[in-house]
């Protein structure tokens, strides 16, 4: 475990990459189908064919989210992971779960196929309890004095 | 039946874990005497995020015929949790630095 703990920052970013990956993949291995096309959600139109401003907002807004989250991840990853800090990488799998959450939204507004969506949906309260529960065990600990 | 149809239980669970997240990031905050911000704004990240999922709720189970003001606000929040995040990783590299004592 603990040789593995060294290279967390080079394993995050192949996590990170492989993911990039397989969203783009799916995301052209499972074109929208009739029902998702008749409730467009890809920027920049709306299901009538026009411009939508809010649509084309939310991409760059999940966009700038994902990248931060990502970035939030690297620091958590190369920094208290990789010393091997009691507890803190259940608390980094709780931020890659929410760069995948970010990689739903985009891959919704991108693909405009419902398997983003619900993936999206399903992937961020996973993520809130597994960051939930990392907390906890951290102010537990420190708390104990560790 | 699809996923989006259990949105209201799914997004329950999101802002009662965000509360959790948030009520321990605080108290981190404070057992630290406030010597550790990265706390501060990854609860301020989390609590942008629990903000975010609340909008979803209310938009799509309670003012549906305000879709667009939530959608509006839903953006928002997201960019606060983005901001948030991103100051949160600069502080989780301070943090990390002082500890090491560089």
């Amino acid at each position: 475990m603990e040789s593995i703990k060294k290279y967390m920052k080079e394993i995050y970013i192949i996590a990170i990459v492989a993911s990039i990956i397989i969203f783009l993949f799916a995301g052209y291995a499972y074109p929208a189908t009739a029902d998702d096309i008749a409730k467009n959600k890809a920027f920049p139109f709306n299901a009538g064919g026009n411009y939508d401003r809010g649509l084309m907002t939310q991409f760059y807004t999940s966009l700038v989210f994902t990248l931060a989250v990502l970035m939030l991840g690297y620091y958590v990853n190369s920094k208290f992971v990789k010393f091997g800090v009691k507890n803190w990488g259940l608390f980094a799998l709780g931020i890659f779960l929410m760069f995948l959450y970010g990689l739903g939204k985009i891959g919704e507004l991108t693909f405009d196929h419902g398997l983003f969506d619900e993936f999206k949906d399903v992937v961020l309260p996973i993520a809130f309890m597994v960051m939930a529960y990392a907390t906890h065990k951290i102010y537990s600990d420190l708390k104990g004095g560790v | 039946m699809s996923i989006s149809d259990y949105y209201p239980v799914l997004s329950t669970i999101n802002l009662i874990a965000a509360l959790v997240v948030v009520y321990y990031g605080s108290k981190l905050y404070y057992s630290t005497k406030g010597a550790t911000d990265f706390w501060l704004f990854l609860s301020a990240f989390i609590a942008s995020l629990g903000a975010y999922t609340l909008f979803a709720f209310v938009r799509k189970a309670i003012l549906i015929s305000y879709d667009s003001p939530m959608r509006s606000a839903q953006d928002l929040a997201i960019a606060f949790a983005a901001v948030f995040a991103l100051i949160s990783a600069i502080y989780a590299k301070k943090m990390f630095d002082q500890l090491l004592g560089d």
